[in-house]
């Protein structure tokens, strides 16, 4: 029973790997075998080929200013988990389910409110 | 789903602490728009103190339940009065500390209201998930406001230790009741309690760990020792009506909610947790009330005696019944009326004074005679001198829990208690015999005394809340009975004949 | 199926890991990020003995929705204090918080 049921899961796993895995081994072979042209040039080697240019190390301090807006995201983002449970038994219970989570929701909208006038969105 | 009893109105002194806490942050953050006055903020708290104490006066001597999640009965009401009674009480007392030292009061009120909502809420808790929501609430607020000084270094500090700790203990807590629930299948008091009774559980060693666990998490939220650590730095570096909120509220509510899971849930089990809790008393009041002996500051020396009078409380709760549990609620009961009355005159001397040291108490009968005798008269009581309530609440509770057959730790607790005359004896001493500071030497060629006038005069709010304050002390001291009354009435709600 | 023991002692390593980080972790940030271990061991309690002894109804997964929520806020909160503190140390080491002793 047991082995199944992570023999599934493996499967899967293995499955992860090698799908990431292929491609880079065929590159490779492909160059070996002189099918793959070669014509590297700054642009291509960039971290990312298109968008902001990275800088530095990826292991430098952030400004502390980042945390702020990502507490109020974690907190607001972690809240609508209760929104889940509450979607699966909304349509038996009628509007009585609808106001409470208007209310719950009008509750996490008071914070935010606060939040905002309080001057935690702000960048400074 | 139909059977529960969703009536709303059960909730009422509950939803008014709530909605005041939401009132009173918005009023403070958009007060410039509304053209408000922050100075109507405290009055505010305590008009909605007074309607949640008055309003649950209207559920006495009623058994109900909210979706059987939260029961309204005597015990309930009188958990929601004393907490009603501690907010009104602290914010009058300190609205000028306030004024001067927060520079946000809308959360710092908010946070009472919403502590006291979380105590309330632990204290009517008939389920493990609503008692931990409640329990949250309770400290979540308080991990706020002990850091909101945002001029004294200390504040922050002592709020990084009371979150960390708070939220180690918390998880062990929570650890805890997952065993709990895993041993007995469910959440509901009265389910566990008939699982546990009928002795179908047949999970021996997770239910033990379980209860070591759950006492670790509360023993924590009481400031038990070995699980005190948090409490004298949080108690210094809070604000100082925090700190009275944080001896008060926080402490009732914990002492409720041990009530309810050790009278309810855990009773058929109680020969695997009463030697814990008896453990715990002993080294808490030993543990307390010597490392109290030797404290410079006040705040210090008044967590280390609280953390004293935590190991008396447990004393009744390792041996619960119907009398010890009225007699715990009774000494609870005076506890917060005399404790407080320590704090508001503290908050009364540091807002004249501008400081916590002991040794600045020196000379205050001279100064301010009045202030002087109400600390007296609440450190005697909490020290348990007749004539005052410490005494009356501690020999009932000391004799209730003395039947019980724990005579050796209650003949621990009587020492106990005359040590802690010692170090409150060293305040009083201080106050009485010796010289203010600043007063000259007496002239040497006449031998008169020559003085500058001294005398300051304690600010009308600190004044009457005082008053109030010392005569409750003196009331519960001499005549018990009312409150001894409301107590049996609240106890017999854990145990019905 | 996979026997609840098994869930158990995952859950049971998981608490245990997160104590010792928090004992053995100076910053705050980490001892924060064990104590988030901790309460994922919870979770876990809950969630597997909802799933095994308790299937009829939802009280341990109900349970584990508001662990993660609350959890949510305590670290929220407890990094607002981390950052006061930060900007009036410079440090998060808790070691140095040592202005309030006995």
């Amino acid at each position: 029973m047991i082995p199944e049921q992570f023999g599934r899961v493996g499967v899967l796993f293995g499955f992860a790997l090698l799908f990431p895995a292929i491609p880079l081994i065929a590159s490779y072979v492909f160059y070996r075998l002189r099918l793959r042209p070669e014509h590297p040039d700054p642009i291509k080697r960039a971290t990312y080929e298109c968008g902001v240019e990275a800088e530095g190390s990826s292991w430098g301090r952030f400004n502390a200013r980042y945390y702020i807006v990502a507490l109020a995201f974690v907190i607001f983002d972690v809240e609508v988990v209760f929104l889940f449970p509450w979607a699966t038994v909304f349509a038996g219970m009628g509007w009585v389910a609808y106001f409470e989570a208007v209310l719950f929701v009008g509750v996490l909208a008071l914070g935010l409110g606060y939040a905002w006038r309080r001057g935690a969105l702000e960048w400074r | 789903m139909s059977d529960l009893n969703f009536d709303y109105t059960l909730l009422i002194p509950e939803l008014i602490l709530a909605v005041a806490a939401g009132i009173v942050l918005l009023a403070d953050a958009f007060h410039t728009e509304l053209r408000l006055n922050r100075t109507l903020l405290p009055g505010f708290t305590v008009l909605a103190a007074l309607a949640a104490g008055l309003t649950s006066l209207a559920w006495l001597d009623t058994s109900d339940d909210f979706a059987t999640l939260l029961a309204v009965d005597n015990f309930t009401a009188f958990f929601r009065v004393l907490f009603a009674f501690t907010l009104a009480t602290v914010v009058i007392g300190s609205y000028e500390f306030v004024a001067r030292e927060i520079r946000h009061q809308g959360e710092f009120y908010a946070m009472f209201l919403l502590a006291t909502l979380g105590a309330s809420v632990m204290a009517a808790s008939q389920e493990l998930l609503t008692a931990y929501i409640g329990l949250e609430l309770l400290s979540f607020s308080l991990y706020v406001a002990v850091s909101l000084a945002k001029r004294d270094p200390r504040s922050g500090e002592a709020g990084l230790k009371y979150v960390l700790l708070g939220g180690v203990a918390s998880a062990t807590l929570l650890y805890g009741l997952s065993l709990i629930y895993g041993s007995a299948g469910s959440t509901s008091y009265a389910a566990i309690s008939e699982t546990f009774a009928a002795g179908t559980a047949n999970v021996e060693l997770p239910l033990l760990l379980g209860l070591v666990l759950v006492i670790a998490g509360l023993g924590f939220k009481i400031s038990a020792v070995p699980f005190h650590m948090w409490t004298p730095d949080a108690y210094e570096g809070a604000p100082l009506p925090v700190t009275a909120i944080l001896s008060a509220t926080s402490k009732a509510g914990a002492i409720a909610l041990l009530l309810r899971l050790f009278s309810g849930p855990l009773l058929p089990v109680k020969d695997d947790w009463q030697w814990m809790l008896a453990v715990i008393s002993l080294t808490t009041m030993v543990a307390g009330n010597l490392i109290a002996l030797q404290q410079t500051n006040i705040k210090r020396l008044l967590a280390y005696s609280s953390i004293g009078q935590v190991g008396y409380m447990l004393l009744a709760v390792a041996t619960i019944s119907d009398a010890s549990a009225s007699a715990l609620l009774l000494h609870l009961g005076g506890y917060t009326v005399t404790n407080l009355a320590v704090f508001m005159a503290v908050i009364a001397f540091y807002n004249r004074q501008r400081s916590e040291r002991i040794a600045d108490f020196r000379g205050l009968a001279e100064t301010n005679p009045y202030l002087a005798l109400v600390i007296t008269a609440a450190l005697f009581s909490l020290s348990g001198m007749p004539l005052l309530a410490g005494f009356t609440t501690k020999f009932i509770l000391f004799q209730a829990a003395a039947q019980d057959g724990y005579l050796w730790l209650v003949a621990i607790a009587v020492v106990m208690s005359t040590i802690s005359l010692y170090y409150y004896l060293l305040v009083i001493r201080l106050m009485y015999v010796q010289e203010p500071d600043g007063a000259p030497a007496p002239d040497p060629q006449t031998g008169r005394l020559d003085r500058p006038n001294l005398r300051w005069r304690t600010s009308p709010a600190s004044y009457a809340v005082t008053a109030v304050l010392l005569l409750g002390t003196i009331a519960i001291g001499l005549y018990a009975t009312p409150l001894l009354e409301a107590a049996d009435d609240a106890a017999a709600v854990l145990f019905p004949a | 199926m996979i026997p609840l023991e098994n869930f158990l002692v995952l859950s049971a390593i998981l608490f245990a890991l997160g104590f010792y980080g928090v004992l053995a972790r100076r910053s705050a940030i980490l001892i924060l990020i064990a104590v988030e271990l901790m309460l994922a061991a919870v979770s876990i309690n809950m969630v597997a003995f909802a799933a095994y002894l308790d299937p009829t109804r939802f009280t341990g997964i109900i349970f584990a929705i508001f662990v993660i929520t609350v959890a949510a806020a305590e670290v929220g909160l407890a990094l607002g204090i981390v950052l006061r503190l930060f900007r009036e140390r410079a440090s998060a080491n808790v070691d140095e918080a040592n202005s309030l002793k006995w």
